[in-house]
C-alpha cells in the first residue's frame, strides 16, 4: 500500500472523540472561493496544456501525462510504457542530472505521469534533456536490457514486499475482468518477456501528441512554454487517440483473495469502489465516509484493543476511485471483527454536523498543505482537467466537501463500502476460519 | 581518497542540493518549524550562510573531510541477504587488495 496514500491516522484518530460529541446543526457553507486568474488552458501544436504561473517560489514544475494508463496494455504488455521510458532514459548521459532537477515516473491507473520538478532558472537545460527521450529515443537492445534490470528488481521488491503485494491482489480480487486488474508497472513475467522490438514498436505507435496533457506550475510565461513545446513535443505525430473515462467495473460478489505465507504478521485489505469524481456530492462524501472510516479503523484496532500500529481506510484517487480498510496484524480475525464494526458505525451512529464540520475542517486543512507545492498543483489540475472535463472544475468540485452532512454518511455505506472485497496475505491459520 | 570524484560531480552534487534547499523552501508548513530548529540549535546566521558555505567546498575539501573521518575508521555495515551473499562480501571487505569494484 503506498504510503503516500496512506490518512494522516494520527490526527483522524483524535478527532474520532469529536465524532461523537457537539451539537451544531449540519456542515457549514464554504468560504468563498477566488477566481483563478493564473491558470489558463490551452494548446500548442496538438498538446493540451495547462499552466499555473506563480511568482512566489524558484521551482517550476513540469508533468506529462500520457493518458490510457492500465487500457494501454494487457498481462502480456503491463509495464511496457515505463519500460519504454526508462530505455529512452538510457542513453541520455548527465545532461538531465547536471540540473538537479527531480524526474518523475509513476504509472498509473488511468495514465503515466512523466515529469521534472526543477529550477525556473534550468527549465530551458531540463526540459531539452527531458523530452529529448520523448521525442528521439534511442531505444537500443542495450537500453531497453539494463532498463528492465531495474524494473525487475522493483517488480521482485513489489512483488514480494507484504503491503506491496497485498495492494496488486486486492485491485484483482475487486476488479476483475476490468483494466485496473492490471499491475500498470509490470510484472515480473511480463517485464521479462518484452523485446526491445516490443519496446520500440510501442514508442512508433503510442508516442503521439493526442496522448499527451501537459501541466506545468511555476514562474514562466506561456509564450516561454509554448516555443518549448513547439520545437520539441510539437513534432511527434498526432495519432488519434482520444480520452475518455474508463468503464464502470462490473458488479460481482465479494470475496477473498489468499496468499498463504509463514509469516508472524497477517495483512488484511479490503478494496470497495466509490462513484466517480463527475458525481459531484456523492463522490465527497465518499471521500469523507473513507476518512471517517479511517478514524474509525484506527481507534478500535489501534488506541482501544492494541491490535496493530498500522489500521486505517486507504483511498485511491482514480477515475474509478477506491476506497477500502488495512490492517497488519498478528490477530486479523479479531482485526477483521473490529472493521466490520467501524463500517457498520459509519452507517449507525449520529455523527453531529458540528463535529462533522470540525471534521472537514481538518480534512481540508491537510489537503491544501499537501496541495501546496508545484508539483501537486499541476496534478491538481491535471485531475480535474481529465476527471471532470476542466480545470476551473477542480476547485469548485472542492468546495462541495463543505456541503457533506452527516446524514450523507449512511448511505456511502450501503452503496459502496459493502462492495468490499478483501485480500488476505499471511498465514491462513490465524484467521481461525473467520472468513 | 575519493579519487574517482569529478568536478563535474562535485558540481552536479551541489546543483542536486540547490534544488533540494528550493524544494524545502517550497513546503511553507514545514519550513516554520525547520527555521525554529535552526533559530533554536545553531542560530539563524549559520542557517542562512549555510548553502553558501555548501556551495563553497572543493574536492580537496571533501578529500580532507573522508581522510579525517571516514577512511580507515571503525564502521559497521548492515547487510540482509542470503548467507552465501554476505560470506562473499565478508571476505571482499577482508582483503581490501582484492576489490576491484565499489
Amino acid at each position: 500500500v503506498n504510503v503516500a496514500r496512506r490518512p494522516r491516522a494520527a490526527c483522524l484518530l483524535a478527532l474520532v472523540p469529536l465524532m461523537l460529541a457537539g451539537a451544531r446543526g449540519p456542515g457549514h457553507a464554504p468560504s468563498g472561493s477566488v477566481a483563478d486568474t493564473l491558470t489558463t488552458a490551452y494548446d500548442v501544436a496538438g498538446i493540451r496544456v495547462l499552466q499555473r504561473r506563480t511568482e512566489s517560489s524558484d521551482i517550476v514544475a513540469v508533468r506529462l501525462y500520457l493518458l490510457g494508463g492500465t487500457r494501454q496494455i494487457t498481462e502480456r504488455t503491463a509495464g511496457i510504457e515505463p519500460l519504454m521510458l526508462r530505455a529512452a532514459a538510457y542513453h541520455g548521459g548527465r545532461a538531465l542530472d547536471r540540473t538537479g532537477s527531480v524526474v518523475a515516473l509513476k504509472p498509473e491507473a488511468d495514465w503515466t505521469v512523466y515529469g521534472f520538478t526543477g529550477l525556473v532558472e534550468d527549465l530551458d537545460a531540463t526540459w531539452r534533456a527531458f523530452v529529448d527521450r520523448l521525442v528521439q529515443p534511442e531505444l537500443s537492445d542495450e537500453a531497453v536490457a539494463g532498463a528492465r534490470r531495474r524494473l525487475l528488481t522493483q517488480a521482485r521488491r513489489r512483488y514480494t514486499e507484504p503491503d506491496q503485494r497485498l495492494h496488486v491482489i486486492a485491485m484483482r480480487a475487486l476488479f476483475r475482468d476490468h483494466p485496473y486488474a492490471l499491475d500498470p508497472e509490470g510484472t515480473e513475467a511480463s517485464l521479462a518477456a518484452l523485446t526491445a522490438e516490443d519496446v520500440r514498436a510501442y514508442a512508433r505507435d503510442q508516442l503521439i501528441t493526442s496522448r499527451m496533457l501537459l501541466a506545468v506550475v511555476g514562474a514562466v510565461t506561456r509564450a516561454h512554454v509554448e516555443s518549448l513545446v513547439t520545437a520539441t513535443l510539437g513534432r511527434l505525430p498526432r495519432g488519434d487517440y482520444r480520452w475518455t473515462l474508463p468503464p464502470a467495473p462490473r458488479k460481482h460478489t465479494p470475496g477473498w483473495l489468499i496468499e498463504n505465507r509463514d509469516l508472524p504478521t497477517a495483512y488484511i485489505l479490503g478494496l470497495f469502489p466509490g462513484p466517480p469524481p463527475t458525481a459531484g456530492q456523492a463522490y465527497w462524501a465518499f471521500r469523507v465516509a473513507t476518512a471517517v472510516l479511517s478514524g474509525q479503523i484506527g481507534y478500535h484496532i489501534r488506541a482501544e484493543h492494541s491490535l496493530s500500529y498500522a489500521a486505517f481506510a486507504p483511498f485511491y484517487d482514480q477515475a474509478i476511485p477506491v476506497g477500502g480498510a488495512y490492517v497488519s496484524t498478528p490477530k486479523p480475525d479479531e482485526a477483521l471483527a473490529l472493521i466490520h464494526q467501524a463500517i457498520r458505525e459509519i452507517a449507525t451512529l449520529r455523527f453531529s454536523g458540528y463535529s462533522l464540520g470540525r471534521f472537514i475542517d481538518g480534512y481540508r486543512f491537510d489537503y491544501l498543505v499537501n496541495n501546496a507545492t508545484a508539483e501537486a498543483q499541476a496534478d491538481f489540475l491535471a485531475r480535474a482537467e481529465l476527471y471532470l472535463g476542466s480545470f476551473r472544475k477542480g476547485e469548485e468540485s472542492l468546495q462541495l466537501l463543505h456541503r457533506v452532512l452527516p446524514e450523507d454518511l449512511a448511505p456511502v455505506v450501503y452503496a459502496h463500502m459493502g462492495n468490499i472485497h478483501y485480500a488476505y496475505l499471511g498465514d491462513t491459520a490465524r484467521m481461525h476460519g473467520q472468513w | 581518497v575519493l579519487e574517482g570524484v569529478s568536478d563535474e560531480d562535485l558540481a552536479i552534487a551541489k546543483k542536486h542540493r540547490e534544488v533540494q534547499s528550493a524544494l524545502t523552501r517550497e513546503r511553507i508548513a514545514g519550513l516554520a518549524p525547520a527555521l525554529a530548529q535552526w533559530w533554536s540549535s545553531a542560530g539563524l546566521d549559520y542557517h542562512l550562510a549555510y548553502d553558501a558555505r555548501i556551495a563553497a567546498q572543493t574536492i580537496a575539501d571533501l578529500r580532507r573531510f573522508a581522510g579525517t573521518y571516514v577512511v580507515d575508521r571503525p564502521r559497521v555495515i548492515g547487510v540482509l541477504a542470503p548467507l552465501e551473499t554476505t560470506d562473499r562480501l565478508a571476505a571482499w571487505l577482508r582483503h581490501p587488495a582484492a576489490r576491484s569494484g565499489p
